[in-house]
């Protein structure tokens, strides 16, 4: 009789979290639309110069994603912690992350109040995203002066996210890394952030539909560690390509025993 | 003088040791960037250590259209032989 009722509340609690991560989907979707008709043309209009509207469509997007995540953390879509905080308070650091879920960026976002990212050029066309994209001005990820985009950005003290594995991990027991984080840190010369991002069960992975939600909710555990010098890197007299091979492989071999692998 | 063929090998060696490929993937048919994974900041190193080969400036705009190791190897030719005409013009005059 027991066991009946625990299924029951089981399914119970499965179907109200179906439910509720279609409606966070939508959330995402028409917050975006209605953030770009009231609060970035809003901004658009401002008298005020460019550079302070970027930063106000920074902690604007900062602050929708951290409602974001609250609201699903509310729904019971789940929970997270961060560890190291702290270390993402600088401006103009260069994060990178591990890729598992969809989810990443709208968390680390939130807890980066100045962020930059490089982004696909097909959301300058999505509707969706347009107006906080173009307000923010991410990075076009097929721009030609993509190195000296990300130098400037960091410079103006954004903090720049960039997942190394690309579009999300391949679920491998394995990192591999394009080199494109590892030519920033490099032609910037500027330390990496490291965030280590574990999701128990897995979620929202790449090529994963949105409604396959696992039988328990995910927990995130985000955890922030210390810089990782770019020094030994740059002055060990290689040429670019070397250096950004090696600064590539080493930070493979991070992510590969932080995980745990 | 340089044939296709020493260029070839030249390049077999070049970027094996600058971009951790292995020599037997330099082929001429092999792609640069889907293939051998060199992307645009490795192709400033090659064109720097080409240089040492050609013992001449090279403009990177000739190697702005370049897609395959076959292209490099067309390029350098090129580039060698215009230098072997110059050289033996001057020596004409």
């Amino acid at each position: 009789m027991n066991s009946r009722v625990d299924n029951l509340l089981v399914n119970a609690n499965y179907l109200w979290r179906l439910l509720a991560t279609g409606v966070s989907f939508v959330f995402f979707g028409l917050g975006g639309v209605v953030a770009s008709v009231l609060l970035f043309s809003f901004l658009y209009l401002l008298p005020i110069s460019l550079y302070k509207k970027r930063i106000c469509a920074q902690y604007l997007v900062s602050l929708l994603f951290r409602s974001f995540i609250g609201f699903m953390n509310l729904c019971g879509l789940l929970t997270y912690e961060i560890n190291g905080r702290e270390l993402l308070k600088e401006k103009g650091q260069l994060v990178i992350a591990n890729h598992p879920t969809l989810l990443d960026v709208v968390f680390l976002i939130s807890l980066v109040p100045r962020a930059n990212c490089i982004v696909k050029e097909e959301l300058w066309r999505n509707p969706l995203v347009l107006g906080p994209v173009s307000a923010v001005g991410y990075i076009k990820n097929n721009s030609k002066q993509l190195l000296a985009q990300c130098s400037e950005s960091l410079n103006r003290q954004d903090s720049l996210i960039i997942f190394p594995a690309g579009t999300r991990d391949h679920g491998e027991r394995s990192f591999v890394f394009l080199r494109g984080a590892a030519n920033v840190a490099l032609f910037a010369g500027r330390d990496i952030t490291p965030v280590v991002i574990r999701c128990e069960p897995q979620t929202l992975s790449k090529g994963g539909k949105w409604y396959k939600i696992p039988k328990t909710p995910p927990h995130f555990v985000i955890n922030i560690l210390p810089d990782i010098e770019v020094r030994p890197f740059l002055e060990s007299g290689n040429l670019q390509s070397k250096m950004s091979r090696e600064l590539t492989a080493y930070l493979e071999g991070f992510y590969e025993k932080n995980i745990g692998f | 003088m340089h044939t296709r063929e020493s260029i070839l090998v030249y390049l077999k060696s070049t970027m094996s040791e600058l971009f951790e490929v292995s020599q037997d993937d330099v082929v001429l048919e092999a792609r640069l960037y889907e293939d051998l994974d060199i992307d645009s900041i490795d192709a400033v190193d090659l064109i720097v250590k080409l240089k040492e080969l050609t013992d001449k400036k090279i403009q990177p705009y000739k190697f702005r259209n370049v897609r395959t190791v076959g292209d490099v190897v067309e390029a350098i030719y090129e580039l060698a032989n215009e230098q072997d005409e110059k050289n033996k013009e001057s020596a004409e005059n």
